[in-house]
């Protein structure tokens, strides 16, 4: 089965510096795929080299279709979602705007923006309560569901998150985590860059990681779970 | 009450509505792409020129002649964004200063090539009337203005309030990366932000042309009390900056009033080194999420 | 190079020029060139060196002149005595402006310096008694001067342009030891990182008002220099579009380098003479050049030429260690 999402031997860059180094990696359809690493390993870089948004080398498929020579604005409406670290929500936005700019920014119609709010709510119904209110004003764990369900605006063929469960009370994070689950399910596959590693083996079904800019080992998570180099080096057991 | 007074304060309303309309687009330019645009009061000046060329030379009717100076101006918009601006993205803030600079020497030595270097008149619609409404001397333009600033104002609020572009404009304000990576167009958005801003700067300058004579040096006047009104109603407030082009436009009439006009530009200054040592946030001090 | 080179290569120069026996007119031009070189190296020290926006030059200057000229016309003084105290009233005004802004952040800085030099500018043709208002100042010229049986006639072009040249060569000798000294690397590390340069133990008021001081002393000097050439002052010659020139000067000729300023003034002063029929696009050329610059060459014509590395300057084993991000020019 080919792909849905391809990367072979992406470089990236911050200016002269390369901070990724000949990346190779796959989402399939209906996975959940984590990247794990440890700080400035380069995971963001990497998501940020799918999104277009950092000079890349390299080729990056999706669908088939060459990607690494777009515009984030295209590749956004491709159907890759970038739910970037650390929220990012608008602060002087309210929740709906938020969601509603999700929508509009991909061009979406007025009546799909509406359902698009729908959706999204019914995903994360903790937002109903806070739909009138600024993005300034919200919890840790809603600005990371508004940024999550302004993602899911966009109607994503892949998915996107960076370090969803940074900042979050546990509690929180597995019940964001759970309704990521229940997104995968109802068919998103998705890219997950995750600190916590616990959290990614258990939730992911492959799993990548990543050492200064190189991706060092992958596996399905099961065996990866067992691996005593990770254990050691993340779980400190 | 005298009502010198009640003329005083309408006369300093709309000024200080003009000064207010080109901080706007001051500020919207602030918000969106960041830099400071040190042309800004050089499309008001040109907006006095443009209007003049549409209603006394070309003969247009008033309506048809503001029509005409939006499109101009939006169109110049994005000459400047494509010329000045993006070449220039990413440079720090001397460079934007420097860039702007440039431009405003370019426009001012161009203007005076196309409409020669006297001040010229143009006094539609009104033709310098003056109604006396119970003793009270009541000049047309100055409600003409008000009444216009009250409708751009209303029209940019409807605009990033109420529309899906206005939002993405709003979105790009405040985070403009992560704007970028949800699929926002941000180049499209500049290119907009310039077209809307000089074209207020334009309508600006073709409704204060009557109250004073079209003249090349006013850009740099005008500019500069933009600025001052941008700083002390609160830099990166769009309501600080029309709040902030009206407290200067009211100082500056009845400090003339006072003293003498000789007071009027020292006085602004005076008002703004104020603000600067008592309260350098200004009036509608930036929070972050206050951002319009 | 030592003072005395300095000072033999300006009367060399100023030798050169009395050979050719040039005309009035070439002969005023050069004497604009000198003086405009002036007036850069003083924006130099505050933009170039201290990395500070200030745009209140033509203020500077303005001072400088009005007070020479008033002094020199009203009050009879000699004119050495009153250019010295215009130069000192600017450097003073320099002090003034520099201690209020002091934390202003560079949005906030610019717009206070280009409203007081506008102020200023009114407050000339405002106090008319004075300063006789728009209708300006009539300034003498230097009279002829005996010194050991030499008569010297400052009011001759090449006499005046000597005068010129030998304050410049003071001025780059004095402006070069500047730079390698312990101040002029603190200039340079308040341009580079303000923040670190205080934690480093610099001291920024200290640094930024001494920044203003020299430039500002420079901008009077040159501009009291440029009223007794011409004999005339007006508000009109202390516009912010005399500013936005120097600036230029600055920025096109490079403003990280004492050659390039220097550079940047020749030019932007020969241009209007090399361009005689389309004098009245001058803002033009130079706006367009500006912006020019700013797209192939920020660091200016010196800073191009710079970059060819066979022009760079070998690096001195022991020199100061430059802030990270420092630039040679």
């Amino acid at each position: 089965m080919s792909a849905m999402l391809k990367l072979a031997s992406v470089s990236a860059f911050y200016g002269p510096m390369q901070s990724l180094h000949e990346a190779s990696l796959e989402v399939d359809q209906g996975e959940i795929v984590v990247l794990i690493g440890a700080n400035g390993a380069g995971k963001s870089t990497l998501l940020r080299a799918i999104s277009g948004v950092i000079q890349r080398r390299g080729e990056i498929s999706f669908l088939g279709e060459r990607i690494d020579r777009l515009e984030p604005e295209d590749i956004v409406r491709l159907g890759i979602v970038h739910v970037p670290e650390g929220r990012r929500i608008f602060p002087g936005m309210t929740v709906r705007e938020n969601l509603e700019v999700g929508g509009h920014a991909v061009g979406r119609s007025a009546a799909g923006i509406r359902q698009g709010i729908e959706e999204a709510l019914a995903h994360f119904p903790r937002l109903k309560d806070r739909i009138g209110s600024y993005g300034w004003s919200l919890s840790g764990g809603e600005q990371q569901m508004l940024a999550v369900g302004r993602g899911l605006m966009a109607q994503p063929k892949l998915l996107m998150l960076d370090e969803p469960s940074l900042g979050l009370a546990p509690l929180v994070t597995r019940d964001l985590f759970d309704i990521v689950r229940g997104i995968n399910e109802s068919g998103v596959p998705m890219l997950l860059v995750e600190q916590n590693v616990g959290l990614a083996l258990r939730y992911g079904q492959r799993c990548y990681v990543m050492e200064t800019g190189n991706i060092v080992k992958h596996g399905p998570t099961a065996t990866m779970a067992d691996d005593p180099v990770i254990a050691k080096a993340y779980l400190g057991s | 009450m005298d009502p010198i007074y009640l003329q005083l304060l309408v006369q300093g309303l709309a000024i200080g509505a003009i000064y207010g309309l080109v901080a706007l687009g001051f500020v919207l330019i602030i918000n969106t792409v960041n830099v400071v645009n040190f042309a800004q009061g050089e499309f008001l000046m040109l907006g006095g020129f443009v209007g003049l060329t549409f209603g006394a030379l070309l003969g247009f009717p008033y309506w048809a002649v503001l029509v005409c100076t939006v499109i101009v101006f939006a169109i110049l918009g994005t000459v400047f964004d494509k010329v000045i601006y993006q070449p220039l993205r990413g440079g720090d803030f001397a460079t934007h200063l420097i860039g702007t600079l440039a431009a405003a020497l370019i426009i001012r030595n161009v203007a005076q090539h196309i409409w020669g270097p006297e001040a010229r008149s143009y006094y539609e619609p009104f033709h310098q009337k003056i109604f006396d409404v119970g003793g009270v001397l009541i000049n047309p333009q100055h409600l003409l203005i008000l009444a216009m600033t009250v409708l751009l104002v209303a029209g940019l609020y409807y605009f990033l309030f109420r529309t899906g572009l206005g939002r993405l404009m709003r979105a790009t304000a405040q985070d403009r990366e992560t704007a970028r990576l949800l699929g926002v167009k941000v180049k499209h958005v500049g290119t907009l932000t310039f077209s809307m801003s000089l074209a207020m700067g334009g309508v600006a300058g073709v409704m204060v042309a009557p109250l004073f004579l079209v003249d090349l040096n006013v850009g740099f006047i005008a500019g500069l009390k933009a600025f001052i009104a941008t700083i002390i109603g609160g830099w990166g407030s769009i309501p600080g900056a029309l709040a902030g082009g009206l407290l200067v436009g009211l100082v500056e009439i009845f400090a003339t009033h006072f003293f003498t006009a000789a007071f009027k530009d020292p006085v602004a200054f005076a008002v703004l080194m104020l603000f600067l040592i008592v309260r350098p946030s200004g009036i509608f001090s930036e929070r972050v999420g206050d951002k319009a | 190079m030592r003072l005395l080179q300095y000072v033999v290569l300006a009367c060399l120069i100023a030798g050169v020029v009395k050979l050719l026996g040039l005309s009035a007119y070439t002969g005023s031009i050069l004497v604009f060139a000198a003086i405009n070189i002036l007036l850069c190296l003083g924006f130099y020290v505050i933009f170039g060196l201290t990395g500070i926006l200030s745009l209140a030059h033509a203020a500077f200057m303005a001072i400088g002149a009005y007070t020479s000229g008033i002094l020199s016309a009203t009050y009879g003084w000699p004119i050495v005595a009153s250019v010295c105290a215009g130069t000192l009233a600017a450097a003073l005004a320099g002090a003034l402006l520099g201690l209020p802004t002091l934390r202003l952040r560079s949005h906030y800085l610019v717009l206070v310096t280009i409203a007081f030099s506008e102020v200023l500018r009114q407050m000339l043709v405002n106090l008319e008694r004075w300063t006789g208002g728009v209708t300006g100042l009539s300034v003498p010229m230097p009279s002829p001067v005996s010194w050991l049986g030499v008569t010297v006639d400052p009011s001759d072009r090449t006499v005046y342009l000597l005068i010129c040249l030998l304050s410049i060569a003071v001025m780059v000798f004095a402006l070069t030891r500047l730079r390698q000294s312990r101040v002029g690397h603190s200039f340079e590390a308040v341009r580079d990182d303000e923040l670190a340069a205080s934690v480093i133990g610099i001291d920024l008021t200290y640094t930024k008002i001494l920044a203003f001081v020299i430039s500002a002393a420079l901008a009077g000097y040159g501009g009291a220099l440029s009223a007794h050439f011409v004999g005339f002052i007006s508000p009109d010659y202390f516009t912010f579009d005399v500013t936005v020139l120097v600036l230029a000067m600055v920025v096109i000729g490079g403003k990280r380098s004492i050659v390039g300023v220097m550079t940047g003034a020749l030019l932007l002063t020969f241009l209007p003479e090399a361009l005689r029929d389309l004098q009245d696009w001058y803002p033009t050329f130079y706006g367009v050049l500006l912006l020019v610059t700013l797209w192939v060459a920020p660091n200016g014509i010196a800073g191009r030429v710079g970059s060819l590395s066979f022009l760079r300057k070998r690096r001195e084993p022991g020199t100061f260690a430059k802030p990270a991000g420092a630039m040679r020019p």
